[in-house]
Formats: structure tokens, sequence, C-alpha cells
């Protein structure tokens, strides 16, 4: 045998004992066994882990046996099995924090709702201490008015004449809350003789008045008082008030409860058409709210105008739409918006006030 | 007579083996069948489709060279890629599901953010109330140590 043949024999002999090179697929399955997710699954995904590492086994054993197609297979299964371990640890971190995350946003809906009570309980006795403040103050002694000059006692008349229907409209809305309340009839009854004498040349009786509308809102914050104290977090008036601002009435609140304003309510000496829309909406409300009782107040802009029955009308309107508990009240010109000489200012003093007043505080 | 004898129940025997091999075959199902009708579920979802794009096109590469070594007559390696068809299928699924779980977690998060603003929002509202009612009260008490109770 020549040296040539002897060569090439021994060349063929150590290739072929050689290993083969390893495949790609298999240095792939190394460098992801080593990567930060694997590693993690192997502590979160135990099982999985478990069961990639053996079919890794299984692809190392065909390859040294010299099974390299089989090799391939087996490293790609072990592959998609690191995959799934990585996958399977992902799924259960996340359904761990979502179920953290619900116990926690359960936690802080109940937390939001005890607050919402608490501000709700907070801002009714709030409102009510400060109603008690403000009729405290008003009770205090004022300083008396002297005599003054004509011109002054025709402002101080005409003062005197809106506090007294400030005055008389509170014990009414008393009277609504609690109808059986014996002091108010002495009021009330002391608010038509101030009527009476503001019709007469006699000083204006402002401090009288003054003190009437501060009788007035005591006797209702304590006709109101047993509701407040029942329930301090009821936020009646707020959900009435929302409420009506929802339906474009535009309502407003003062001592008496929630006011809504209706404009032009005449029409040829009648209620015209469109209050009367109005008014069938606000009984309707009226109905769905039986605690609050409802007082109706209409606004003449002629200066000394009877009550032409407006009131009456409203009221009728307003039980036909099922409102139950109502009275109602000519206020006369005697509680304008705007000094009755200015420009458009007929339009704006002219009106009706539906005012559900507040039974609770 | 003799090559009758033993023929009967060599048959017999081939006759329990294939009934034994088609009940396995229906209580467990191959895992080409398997991979299949996980690929089909996920095919109705476009999402899953999305997300676990990469592992359905290596479950279906996988059954696609399954069914060319099936076919060259390699029945053994062709069962070996009907399972690695299976472990991505299984894979593209769990992809799947954990893409809605962490959707679902950040939504979650999302609005419990919201709700901790709000929270923080009305422990402040009620501080200020507090604060409002404390001032009431004093005002109150002041006015009736005067002599204005109500």
């Amino acid at each position: 045998m020549s040296r040539r043949s002897l060569s090439a024999l021994l060349l063929f002999a150590l290739t072929g004992c050689a290993t083969p090179a390893r495949p790609q697929i298999m240095v792939e399955v190394d460098r992801t066994r080593q990567g930060a997710a694997v590693l993690e699954a192997r502590q979160s995904a135990p099982q999985a882990y478990a069961r990639a590492e053996l079919l890794k086994q299984r692809a190392e054993q065909a390859f040294a046996n010299k099974d390299l197609p089989a090799a391939q297979i087996l490293s790609e299964q072990a592959l998609a099995a690191y995959l799934r371990a990585t996958l399977e640890s992902r799924l259960t971190k996340a359904e761990s924090r979502l179920a953290e995350a619900l116990v926690l946003e359960k936690k802080q809906a109940e937390r939001l709702a005890q607050l919402d009570i608490e501000q709700q309980r907070l801002s009714a006795e709030t409102a009510d201490l400060e109603l008690r403040a403000k009729v405290a103050r008003d009770a205090e002694p004022l300083a008396k008015n002297e005599p003054a000059s004509p011109e002054r006692e025709k402002a101080r008349r005409e003062a005197a004449r809106a506090i007294v229907t400030q005055g008389s409209l509170l014990c009414v809305a008393a009277r609504l809350v609690e109808p059986a309340r014996a002091t108010l009839q002495p009021l009330l009854a002391k608010a038509d003789e101030l009527r009476k004498k503001l019709e007469t040349s006699a000083p204006a009786p402002i401090d009288d008045a003054t003190a009437l509308r501060s009788d007035c809102l005591r006797e209702l914050t304590l006709a109101r008082r047993p509701r407040a104290q029942a329930n301090p977090s009821q936020g009646e008036s707020d959900a009435l008030l929302a409420e009506l601002g929802r339906a474009d009435f535009l309502p407003f609140r003062d001592d008496r409860g929630v006011v809504v304003t209706l404009h032009a309510p005449r029409e040829g000496g009648k209620l015209s058409a469109k209050a009367a829309e109005k008014l069938a909406d606000l009984g309707r409300v009226a109905k769905a709210h039986p605690e609050f009782p409802v007082l109706v107040v209409s606004h003449d802009a002629r200066a000394g105008a009877k009550d032409d029955g407006l009131s009456g009308q409203a009221v009728d309107a307003l039980k036909a739409a099922g409102a139950a508990r109502i009275e109602a009240r000519s206020a006369g010109s005697s509680a304008p918006v705007v000094p009755p000489d200015r420009t458009g200012a007929a339009a704006r003093n002219e009106r009706l006030e539906i005012v559900f007043v507040s039974p609770g505080g | 007579m003799n090559r009758r004898k033993i023929a009967l129940p060599k048959g017999a025997f081939i006759c329990l083996l294939v009934v034994a091999a088609a009940g396995a075959a229906l209580a467990t199902p191959d895992a080409r069948s398997q991979a299949s009708a996980i690929l089909a579920e996920l095919a109705k979802k476009p999402d899953a489709q999305r997300v676990a794009s990469e592992s359905i096109a290596k479950a279906r590469d996988a059954l696609r060279r399954a069914d060319q070594l099936r076919a060259a007559g390699d029945q053994k390696r062709g069962a070996m890629q009907e399972e690695t068809a299976l472990e991505w299928a299984t894979a593209a699924e769990l992809v799947d599901k954990t893409a809605q779980a962490e959707k679902r977690l950040a939504e979650l998060q999302t609005r419990t953010t919201e709700l901790e603003t709000k929270v923080f929002r009305a422990q402040a509202l009620v501080e200020q109330s507090v604060a409002r009612r404390a001032r009431a009260e004093e005002a109150v008490r002041n006015l009736d140590a005067k002599g204005g109770k109500p």
C-alpha cells in the first residue's frame, strides 16, 4: 500500500470517529437555558422546567448516540418546553398580582364609599351648625334704627317690606315642615300686622321686620332639627338639587330649601303654557320626593299689585302632576330681584318660585 | 393442518392488537390531533393570532415536516415532529392566556390607580369638612355663650 493510500485511509478513519458538530438548535437551547426568564421559571414553574430539562437530556442522549435528526427534533421540543416554562412563570405571577389587585380594588372601593358617607354626614352636620350660627347671629340685639331723611325712610320701607316677606315665607316653610308647630301662628299674625303698618305713613318697622325674619328662621331650624338629628348623613337636598340641575331647571338653594324660578309665568293674565309644562315636570319631581313639601311663591312686577290667582293656578298644575303637600303665597312686588325702575326689570321681577322645602336641614 | 392451527392464533393476535391500538387512539388523542385542535381554536381568536404568531408558525411548520417524514416512510421521526408541533401549539395557547391575564392586570392596575386618586381626594375633602365643622361648632359655642342660643 502506498504512503498516499495509507494517509487517505487514516484521514477517513479519523473523520468517521470524530464527534459531529453541535447543531445550531442545541446551541440555541443552551443559550435559552441560561436566560434570566428560564432561571426564574426554574423557581416559579418547577414542573414545566423539569419537563424541558428532560427533553434537553433526551436530545443530548440522541446527540451522543450520533442520532443527529432526533437530537435536533428533541432540542426543538426542549426549546418550546423552556418557552412554556417561562410563560407559566409569567402567568402564575400575573394571576397572583391580579388577585392582589382585585383585593386592593375592593378595599379602596369600600374606603371610598366610607369616605363618601363620612363626607355627607359632615356636610349635613356643618350645614346645620352654620345655620344655627346664622340664627344665633340674627338673634343678637341690633342697634335700634333712628328716624331718617324722607329718601332714606323710603328705602327703609322697601327693605322692611322685603324682609317681612322673607320672614313670612320662612314661617310658612316651617309650617310645611311641622304643620302643628304652635309658635308659628303668632309670628304669621305679626307679619300681617307689619304689612298693614307698612301701608301707613308711620315710620318703617325695620327692626321689627328683622326680628320677625330671625324668629321665623329659628322656627324653621327647630322644625327641621328632629329629622336632621335622626339622620345627619342624609344628603337629600343635595340629591334633589343635582336632579333638578340635570333636568335644566337651574335650581339654587336658600334658607327655605331648593328653589326653581320660572320667569314670564303669565300669558294674558293666566298661567302660560310653557310655565304649565314646567310645573307639570316639577309636580312629577315633587311626587317622586314626597318628603319635600312645596311652597309656591308668585312675584308681580307691578307695584301694589294684588294676588291675581297665579299661585293658585300653579298649585293646581303641580297637584295635577301628583304633588301632594303644597302651599301658595303671593309676594306681590315686595321682593324684586332688581330695582323696578331699571330697564327690563319687569321681565326679571315677574316670576314664580317653586320651593322644595328642605325637611331636614 | 398444522399450518392452519398456527395461523388461527396469529390472526387473532393481530386482530387484538389492532383493536387495542384503535382503543388507545380513541382514548387519548394523538399529538397531531391535539396540536391541530389547539391551532384551530387559536385561529378563531384574532388577538391570539397576533400575540402568538411565532409559536403558531413553528407549530404549523413542525406539522408540515411531520407530513413530509411520514410520506417518506419515516414514521418514528414523523411522530416526533408531531410531538414538537404539539409543544409549540401548547406554548402558543399559553402565550395567548398569559397576554390576556397581563392585559387584565394592566386594566385593573389603571382602575386601582384611579381609585387611589379618588380616595386621596375624598380623604382631603373629609379633612376640610372636619375643619369647617370645627369652625362652625366654635362659632355656635361663642354665640351660645353670648346668649343667642336658637
